[in-house]
């Protein structure tokens, strides 16, 4: 069981909202672009060592497709946000919240 | 079998670490083995007239426009293990191909090395810090075994 009170990493958690707003399933290349469309790009390698590290946390479910005849026969890797995941999503907006209750207040004032 | 392995497609270099792996690899089955003949043997076929690999006599010897640089895949290859390759190197080769059409292919190779360099830090530290962590079990086993 994953602990979805553990604090996540900026990465972390842009990898998650990423991942959430696809809806489903995604691989790599589209949470790339997800993220580079939001302005907030990273490296390819550490947008995967990330991955597996939220993985490992129990935050992410993953699958390896068949190989593809697109690209001399290599598998994509889809993940998706379990609920563990999503969990810890909130817990982070939550203490986002407590930390700054009149964020939005402060900001359009 | 899937024998639609796409010629030229610039995996030379991972498809010979595949091949050599998977003659000595006990964790493959059957399919494993084929597929990574097949692949293989696709990547390093040459064709006889021209005395070039097939995809180079295909072009008239200039590489595919769509062919990310061997070089950095290989780099990468190197750095990942290999039940990971695949993951990282299919999407880093499929935004390749949307920054090729986008952009061009000068700008989407240098986009794919500048990639491939920042990737080999992380890559690199992760591979070293799992294997300091048996290091440092095996340190404690053999610690253990000796002052007994």
């Amino acid at each position: 069981m994953a602990d979805t009170r553990a604090p996540l990493g900026e990465l972390e958690e842009k990898l998650l909202l990423a991942l959430v707003g696809a809806g489903g399933e995604s691989h790599m290349a589209d949470i790339y672009e997800r993220l580079e469309k939001a302005g907030r790009t990273s490296p390819m390698g550490s947008i995967f060592i990330t991955l597996e590290r939220l993985g490992e946390k129990g935050f992410l479910e993953s699958r390896i497709e068949g190989p593809r005849v697109e690209r001399g026969g290599r598998s994509r890797k889809l993940y998706r946000v379990n609920a563990e995941g999503q969990m810890a999503l909130k817990e982070s907006e939550r203490t986002r919240r407590m930390l700054f209750p009149n964020m939005v207040w402060g900001l359009t004032s | 079998m899937n024998r639609h392995v796409e010629r030229g497609s610039g995996h030379e270099c991972t498809a010979d670490i595949r091949f050599l792996q998977s003659l000595s690899s006990p964790e493959l089955d059957d399919f494993d083995r084929r597929l990574a003949f097949v692949r293989w043997k696709d990547a390093t076929s040459r064709d006889d007239a021209v005395g070039k690999p097939a995809f180079m006599a295909q072009t008239g010897g200039e590489r595919p426009a769509r062919t990310p640089a061997r070089a950095a895949a290989f780099i990468l290859c190197l750095a990942l293990p290999r039940t990971e390759q695949d993951a990282l190197l299919e999407s880093l080769e499929a935004l390749f191909e949307r920054r090729v059409e986008q952009f061009g292919r000068n700008w989407a190779t240098f986009w794919y090395w500048s990639e491939t360099v920042k990737a080999i830090g992380p890559l690199v530290s992760r591979k070293l810090s799992r294997w300091g962590l048996f290091a440092v079990i095996g340190k404690a086993v053999q610690t253990y075994f000796t002052t007994r």
